[in-house]
């Protein structure tokens, strides 16, 4: 595997904002196609999947009144039904966003390889790579969220009827926690590998050896990114989560508009490019340095 | 496929049997970034795109499914000092020949398009005086399938031991040595040379003398 040094993880992260910076026009715009299509694809799947459920809920006012009859679903099941649900509900409805989240990495591969970016090849590897994109984030969000869901189904049979005292709630979380950010960095390198050519179970395969051999190089990208995001989203979580409010006011709704556009538009691209650069490097065992610049017009 | 994997040695001819393989090369870009480029150097995506006039983004889908049915391989990964991290492609053999035998058992338009070419080679003996009937044109087509099959075998079985000189040499050089090796081995081989002396006597029973 390829060596991955603290330089490598500074040059990569300070790479991953120049390029944005330098290609943000293009960036901007295969962004806003991919989830323009990405809203549309959500969209449907929300109507295709509220037929079948009209049938047993009587007929929607909304589309998004789907979301209630999930609710009545989840809530007149028991755990095990109701992980299965979340599951697979949670499958259909991220897909089409994996599939974008993919597309981009395609975009990012293109921007380390050849120092060009073009907003109509995001589409293209969309389309090119729609199924793959979709199984590998499926199978990406099942390993993630599986185990997180076999946790709540073990903590409610241990606990029955009765009420979780708060210090085994926070352990509970603090594992689902610790989970969720070590299972995304094994599998980030999912979607650079389906955009390298490869197949999912490859794919997988792949991204958890990189993961395993090249820890430091994973998880140095992973972690700074979740990281960030989390800082970011960190008033919201508090605020709409944990029911403790840090900006009051129509602040709050400006912050989550600009956490949006921030998080859109900057922390994603560059988290991309980031990723698609450590796969690069990584990948390769006998990866060498130019000797001269032979690829300065490159760019 | 897998980047990890060290790329394998070059070869002096593959043969292409898989129909999806042909299909893939049915692309006029594909076919130009294999057979007039990465037959002969390993290229990065940009040089490509250069080279041919094309978006990078485009050459590297075209790349990945070149590599995805075994035609290209990454064969090294440079860091620049611009922070880019190139990777160089190559051919996986000199030379592609389409596998006869396998598009004639193949379906559709590639058993047509193989047959058609077997029968228009045979037909452009008539350049040289050779007129086959009909009534006999099956056999010649049998015997010509079997001949190309053998030859395409053994030459495929050659391989570039030393690939860093092989790739120091100019292109008339390599088919020189190439032709030369491929002459070698074909001599060697009973089964190719009773072949060629069944084509050999089919074909002069029909040569016109002047």
């Amino acid at each position: 595997m390829g060596k991955w040094k603290l330089r490598d993880y500074i040059e990569t992260i300070g790479l991953g904002f120049r390029f944005t910076r330098k290609y943000f026009v293009s960036i901007f715009l295969a962004v806003i196609g991919v989830f323009t299509i990405t809203i549309g694809l959500f969209l449907l799947i929300i109507f295709i999947g509220s037929i079948p459920l009209s049938t047993v809920y009587g007929p929607f006012d909304e589309i998004f009144d789907v979301f209630d009859s999930i609710g009545d679903a989840l809530s007149g099941v028991n755990n095990v039904q109701a992980v299965g649900i979340v599951l697979f509900a949670g499958s259909a409805l991220f897909a089409p966003f994996l599939i974008a989240l993919g597309a981009l990495f395609g975009l990012g591969q293109e921007i380390i390889e050849s120092g060009n970016a073009d907003a109509e090849e995001a589409l293209h590897w969309y389309r090119q790579k729609f199924s793959r994109l979709a199984a590998g984030g499926i199978a990406q969000f099942l390993f993630i969220i599986g185990p997180i869901g076999m946790e709540y189904i073990i903590a409610a049979w241990y606990y029955g009827n009765q009420e979780v005292d708060s210090s085994s709630f926070m352990i509970l979380l603090i594992i689902a926690i610790g989970w969720f950010l070590f299972s995304s960095g094994v599998f980030s390198m999912v979607f650079p590998s389906i955009v390298d050519g490869m197949s999912v179970l490859a794919s997988i395969k792949h991204s958890v050896n990189l993961a395993r051999n090249n820890f430091s190089a994973v998880f140095s990208i992973w972690i700074t990114f979740a990281s960030l995001g989390l800082l970011l989203l960190g008033p919201f979580i508090a605020q709409d989560l944990a029911d403790f409010p840090v900006i009051m006011g129509q602040w709050y709704e400006l912050y989550i508009i600009a956490v949006g556009l921030l998080i859109g538009l900057i922390l994603l691209p560059v988290y991309v490019i980031s990723a698609s650069r450590a796969y690069l490097i990584i990948s390769d065992p006998n990866i060498q340095q130019e000797q001269d610049i032979q690829t300065e017009g490159s760019q | 496929m897998n980047p990890v994997k060290a790329p394998h040695p070059m070869k002096d001819l593959e043969i292409i049997t898989d129909p999806n393989t042909i299909k893939v090369l049915f692309d006029k870009i594909r076919a130009v970034i294999v057979f007039k480029y990465l037959v002969n150097e390993e290229m990065t995506v940009k040089q490509l795109a250069d080279a041919l006039g094309k978006n990078p983004g485009n050459v590297l889908r075209h790349i990945e499914r070149l590599k995805s049915v075994g035609l290209v391989q990454q064969v090294r990964t440079e860091k620049t000092q611009t922070g880019i991290v190139q990777r160089f492609y190559r051919a996986t053999a000199r030379e592609y020949r389409l596998g006869i035998a396998d598009m004639i058992r193949a379906n559709g338009g590639i058993k047509t398009y193989a047959k058609d070419r077997l029968r228009s080679m045979i037909l452009g003996l008539e350049a040289y005086g050779v007129s086959i009937p009909e009534t006999r044109m099956n056999d010649a087509l049998s015997i010509l399938e079997k001949l190309i099959e053998r030859e395409n075998q053994i030459s495929s079985e050659i391989a570039i031991i030393n690939e860093e000189f092989w790739n120091s040499l100019p292109t008339h050089q390599q088919e020189d040595a190439s032709r030369l090796m491929r002459d070698v081995m074909l001599t060697r081989d009973e089964k190719y040379l009773q072949l060629k002396d069944e084509w050999w006597s089919l074909v002069t029973s029909f040569q016109k003398t002047q």
